[in-house]
């Protein structure tokens, strides 16, 4: 399945927030849509989910408009909240009757995600009684019920410690290796870096950066090369690639510079040295975010 | 999207009854019934007709004073002629006044009787209540009794033949072609009270029910899992439905327990029941009593929809409980069987309706055509409300921030495509 976001817009009270946002995603391919605070996630997502409806653009699943009502959904809101004074196992069999699952399965169903999210003691209590880690795994569980085809998670890695972020990749993993259609917001660089194979980049309502996060790595690291040197010896380096011409920036004992063999075969020969490690750069998740939604990017 | 009427229907349904504040209110109602049930045979006295007065024939025989049930409290004797006549032990018989009054006040004595003659009584209270005149009734009526017969005695008229011709009172048969109104009181009371507490604490409940899934943030969920109207439908009705399983327990209860205790009740009470309850019109109140929770329900719900937090229900259902309390107010002219203008022009409001309509039919104010048709434009008029609730709710479930008038919010539902 190709889930296909086409230049969506939306305003509220006269000010545009999603300004034509475009995207796709594939199933068996997660997908980590990554923004500031107000850059338009939650806002994407809701009106995916039909929440709002968008002032203009379409949802197309597979080349035909989505309709969310039509097919099985895991949907996890920003917004999280449940029945506080409702037992577990009650309240994830209602919400897995809604989805369509007759009494039995859904209390199967239910189970079986307690279980998994190691929740199965807890089953008979209220929701309230739970650590708001425990809480979280619960509105996790509710979006995995009936085994959907789409799982959408806005967040779902805040509140969670990294034991249970653990159990929550795995849980992410073997959706993805089933071919469901998975797509999460966070700010959690490290967990997208590591867990999506795709990536959509968005700040302001405008998508910045969509694709594969290997492309999008390389392409970002494309020309350049970067020299982790001794400290000692980061200055003189950093002054012959200036002379050589190649010099871009250093931070600290890093050094980096454009990637021409030419000039850099006779730098590093003269420092072979002091060189600690070298190569085509690659930049981190963390990096290209800071360079495409901004320095002051304190989110991420 | 499966519309999961049902789902959601049976989830509150069982969420509300489930629960230990349903289930003691439940259990404390059930043993007031019984008890109020019981209590005619319990207090089978208070129930019964008061004996028959009239001793005339001897209580002109100073020997007869014996035929009196002692009156409570003490008495001086001003005047002799009573003496022998009233029924007041001897510990009870005070020389003079002040010695009566002392026995008053120190608590010796419930009250005091000063006979100035025979025509004349002066009583001492310690303190005046509603229940001081009954104290003194018994001994005035006796004094009355006394004097009339022994009047008799001097005029030598004969007490029985004066007995005789008082008894000799008109008759009145009635003749009623249609309904007596009179015996609908107390049903249309109960009915009318029952309407009022229902929907307002019902009301309440239905409204904060909404307003807390806002206020948790358990709403967006709902919405991208079924449909609104399902929700809104089912929780309505499952409020409906634990209203109308609580009154059936009551009922049947109640039911139960007369049947079992039907041989013991007192025949004055049974025959007031038997006059005073008419079950033609359980009917009709049962079908006025729905038809007000579901009006009122919808409209509940769907103003706990529109605001963000459960501390603001009360404020914004305000205008649906005065709605309730001016219907309250219309009832009760009503129920007294004033059929005024206004009171027939506002039975055919639906907010008022629910009330009226069926009192008026029990005050035969309202032919049965008439009762029909507005069932039918009550029906109409609920659906339609229903209609309205499910696009606020639709519109108030993901509307956070300040409260809003309910013309504004109309006004912003129906704006939306």
């Amino acid at each position: 399945m190709i889930l296909e976001i086409r230049q969506i817009r939306k305003s509220f009270g006269g000010r545009e927030v999603l300004h034509g946002t475009s995207f796709q995603v594939t199933s068996g391919r997660a997908m980590g849509f990554l923004g500031r605070n107000g850059a338009g996630k939650s806002t994407t997502f809701r009106c995916l989910m039909q929440v709002f409806r968008q002032d203009s653009g379409e949802f197309l699943l597979d080349g035909r408009p989505f309709d969310p009502g039509k097919h099985r959904v895991g949907y996890m809101p920003e917004e999280r909240g449940m029945y506080g004074k409702v037992t577990l196992k009650d309240q994830l069999m209602y919400f897995a009757q809604l989805k369509g699952a007759s009494r039995k399965a859904a209390e199967q169903d239910a189970m079986h995600w307690l279980t998994y999210f190691g929740l199965e003691e807890f089953r008979n209590q209220n929701l309230e009684t739970l650590s708001k880690g425990n809480q979280q795994k619960v509105q996790i569980a509710q979006a995995f019920l009936c085994d959907p085809d789409i799982i959408i998670l806005d967040e779902p890695f805040s509140g969670l410690d990294p034991v249970n972020a653990q159990v929550f990749k795995t849980s992410i993993r073997e959706m993805v290796s089933r071919g469901k259609l998975l797509i999460f917001s966070s700010h959690q660089m490290a967990y997208v870096e590591e867990m999506c194979d795709d990536i959509t980049l968005i700040d302001k309502g405008t998508v910045l950066l969509t694709g594969s996060l290997e492309e999008i790595r390389t392409e970002e690291g494309r020309n350049r090369f970067f020299i982790e040197c001794r400290p000692e010896a980061a200055e003189r380096i950093a002054d012959a690639a200036v002379k050589a011409g190649i010099f871009i920036s250093r931070l600290d004992n890093q050094i980096f510079t454009e990637n021409r063999e030419d000039a850099l075969k006779g730098l590093l020969g003269r420092s072979f040295s002091d060189i600690l490690s070298c190569g085509v750069w690659r930049p981190s998740l963390q990096d290209i975010f800071i360079k495409e939604a901004g320095e002051d990017s304190h989110e991420a | 999207m499966k519309h999961n009427l049902g789902v959601v229907l049976r989830f509150e349904f069982f969420q509300q009854i489930h629960k230990k504040s349903f289930r003691i209110t439940t259990g404390i109602l059930l043993a007031a019934i019984c008890f109020l049930v019981a209590a005619p045979v319990l207090f089978h006295s208070y129930f019964e007709s008061p004996a028959e007065s009239g001793n005339y024939e001897q209580a002109g025989n100073p020997d007869d004073h014996a035929d009196y049930s002692p009156f409570p409290g003490g008495v001086v004797y001003e005047d002799s002629t009573y003496r022998d006549l009233l029924p007041f032990a001897g510990e009870h018989v005070y020389t003079n006044e002040e010695q009566l009054v002392q026995a008053v006040e120190d608590g010796t004595e419930p009250v005091g009787f000063v006979i100035l003659d025979p025509t004349h009584v002066r009583t001492i209270f310690a303190n005046y209540s509603l229940n001081s005149s009954s104290e003194v009734s018994g001994l005035l009526s006796a004094m009355q009794e006394i004097h009339t017969t022994q009047q008799l005695q001097k005029l030598g008229v004969p007490a029985q033949e004066y007995m005789a011709i008082q008894n000799d009172a008109v008759q009145n048969e009635e003749v009623i072609l249609g309904k007596d109104t009179t015996s609908q009181y107390i049903t249309g009371f109960v009915f009318i009270m029952l309407v009022y507490m229902v929907v307002l604490i019902y009301g309440q409940f239905a409204a904060v029910s909404v307003a807390r899934e806002k206020d948790s943030k358990t709403m967006e969920l709902l919405i991208t899992t079924t449909r609104p109207d399902a929700l809104i439908l089912g929780k309505v009705f499952a409020v409906i439905a634990v209203v109308l399983l609580s009154l059936a327990l009551y009922l049947g209860c109640a039911a139960i327990f007369f049947l079992l205790l039907k041989g013991l009740y007192p025949a004055a009470l049974l025959a007031f029941l038997s006059a005073n309850v008419s079950t033609s019109m359980l009917g009709v109140y049962l079908l006025y009593f729905t038809l007000a929770l579901i009006l009122y329900m919808f409209l509940f719900a769907s103003l706990g929809s529109t605001v963000s937090k459960v501390e603001d229900v009360s404020s914004a259902v305000a205008p649906v409980t005065f709605l309730m309390i001016f219907g309250y107010a219309l009832a009760f002219p009503a129920m007294s069987g004033t059929d005024n203008l206004f009171i027939r022009i506002a039975s055919w409001i639906p907010f008022f309706s629910v009330l009226l309509m069926p009192i008026r039919f029990a005050n035969a104010a309202a032919s049965l055509p008439v009762i029909l048709l507005s069932t039918v434009v009550n029906a109409a008029f609920t659906a339609w409300l229903a209609y309205i609730s499910i696009r606020i709710y639709r519109w108030g479930a993901l509307t956070y921030g300040n409260k809003r008038n309910f013309v504004g919010i109309l006004k912003e539902v129906f704006a939306k495509k």
